[in-house]
């Protein structure tokens, strides 16, 4: 029976792979190019710093939407507001530039008449926070009305590169010029990446900024009232599956008695029974994991200022910790301390472990 | 992005791929053959038959992937497969927030 199986297989294997060569052959291009492109995206959280992952990842989303959207050849009056992930600014543009065809050349930063926003800061204080921006460029604010934009100068031409490593190091640097206006200025309104304001034309590109700042003000004080005195931490939640199974398949009785039974059973039906109990450990797992979440829910909500479940993130190591848990709250500082405690007793919770990632400027809440 | 293909690495995606989608079928049959047995439709000694036939096709597959040294790629596909699916469902499920891929 094993005998003539495996060759029937064999043979059926065989025929399928000279019969369909060379759709075989394109379909094995495709898939491997795109699973490189998927594990290249998936990896690049993990090389950056814990915690930033989700939004590095969304950023990087915005930096290959820009990509497809703006060609090579940016017309050099299209970019306004030039990307969408600054929530909230659809009507954000101060008058369109002149419509000059100067060309722009990406080496050559001579009409560095835009400028690319990192964030809104509410306060207007006019700082130098030196050449800690892109390519080193030097990020200062420009002020008005209590509100400021933290800025470097630069072409229209956006931030792309067909070079992860570039794109990444960019992103990198967006985020920490973002968290340094977040220390030095307190709550900012992180700009997404490659947020490019065009002061094309104008005598005084800061002025520019400055109208805008004046356009779109109560919009962003409110916004800014949103986040006021708040900032953001990860919430991260793990278990053991392996521990958790163990202790499920002793403790539920089905599943202990079907194992039981297994040991009486001739070998092929001891074959379906088991696959059986791994489908019922499966399915109470699954439930179990869903009843901690809602009961880890009902304990981090009510501390949360704001709360906003994210999509959980599987390791690619196996054996590591599951993620059943992955929140981003805003909080105020004495609701952080209470949140901390809750979940240092999560974290002290047999099979259990909590990762507390912050503070970040709120990136998700704005 | 440009791939190295060499003869070795193709022989080793094909595998790869078709060891990857009779693993597919093969977890599909299993599917079939719990449903009929939870169905109470079948003998205690029908189902010890299926269940043989199905551990001889899981010796027969793992046999290949070992001969062919094909562990690695067989798991890439499957979670290239998977990755797929989910992306899939992700987007069925909630539809407002598709991204631009």
């Amino acid at each position: 029976m094993n005998a003539i199986l495996k060759k029937l297989v064999q043979e059926e294997v065989q025929n399928l792979i000279s019969r369909h060569q060379e759709a075989i052959h394109a379909l094995v291009k495709e898939m491997l190019v795109s699973e490189i492109r998927r594990a290249i995206r998936m990896e690049m959280p993990d090389l950056l710093n814990d915690g930033f992952d989700a939004r590095s990842e969304d950023c990087s989303e915005c930096w290959s939407e820009d990509r497809s959207d703006v060609g090579a050849d940016v017309p050099s009056d299209s970019l306004i507001i030039d990307t969408p992930p600054v929530a909230g600014y659809p009507e954000a543009s101060p008058k369109p530039a002149s419509k000059k065809d100067i060309p722009v050349s990406p080496d050559n930063h001579t009409q560095t008449d835009c400028r690319y926003l990192y964030a809104i800061a509410g306060s207007d204080k006019t700082i130098q926070l030196g050449p800690i921006g892109i390519e080193n460029a030097s990020v200062y604010t420009i002020a008005s009305n209590g509100l400021s934009a933290v800025v470097h100068a630069c072409t229209s031409q956006p931030y792309q590169s067909s070079d992860p490593e570039i794109a990444r190091g960019w992103l990198l640097t967006h985020q920490r010029v973002v968290e340094a206006a977040f220390e030095q200025l307190g709550d900012v309104i992180p700009a997404g990446f490659d947020t490019i304001i065009n002061g094309e034309g104008a005598l005084n590109p800061d002025e520019t900024v400055q109208i805008w700042l004046n356009t779109e003000h109560d919009a962003l004080i409110s916004k800014l009232d949103r986040i006021s005195g708040k900032q953001e931490y990860g919430v991260q939640i793990f278990w053991d599956s392996k521990q958790i199974a163990a202790r499920i398949a002793t403790e539920n009785e089905a599943i202990r008695s079907l194992n039981e039974a297994i040991r009486s059973k001739p070998e092929g039906a001891a074959y379906m029974y088991r696959q059986k109990l791994a489908d019922m450990l499966k399915n109470e797992i699954e439930q179990a994991a869903d009843r901690h979440f809602q009961s880890f829910y009902q304990i981090v909500q009510p501390v949360a200022d704001m709360l906003r479940i994210e999509k959980i993130r599987h390791s690619s190591e196996t054996g590591a910790d599951q993620m059943i848990m992955n929140l981003s709250c805003l909080l105020s500082p004495e609701n952080q301390q209470r949140l901390s405690q809750e979940l240092e007793s999560i974290d002290g919770m047999e099979g259990f472990s909590v990762k507390f990632t912050g503070p970040w400027p709120p990136y998700s809440f704005v | 992005m440009a791939i190295n293909l060499d003869e070795d690495n193709l022989k080793q995606g094909v595998l790869g791929l078709v060891i990857a989608l009779v693993q597919i079928i093969r977890d599909a049959l299993r599917i079939q053959a719990m449903k009929r047995m939870e169905g109470g439709g079948l003998t205690e000694d029908e189902i010890d038959r299926l269940g043989r036939t199905l551990m001889d096709m899981d010796e027969v597959i793992e046999d290949i992937i070992r001969e062919q040294g094909l562990t690695e790629t067989v798991r890439s596909v499957r979670n290239g497969l998977d990755g797929l699916v989910d992306d899939f469902l992700d987007q069925m499920i909630h539809p407002g927030n598709v991204r631009k891929r």
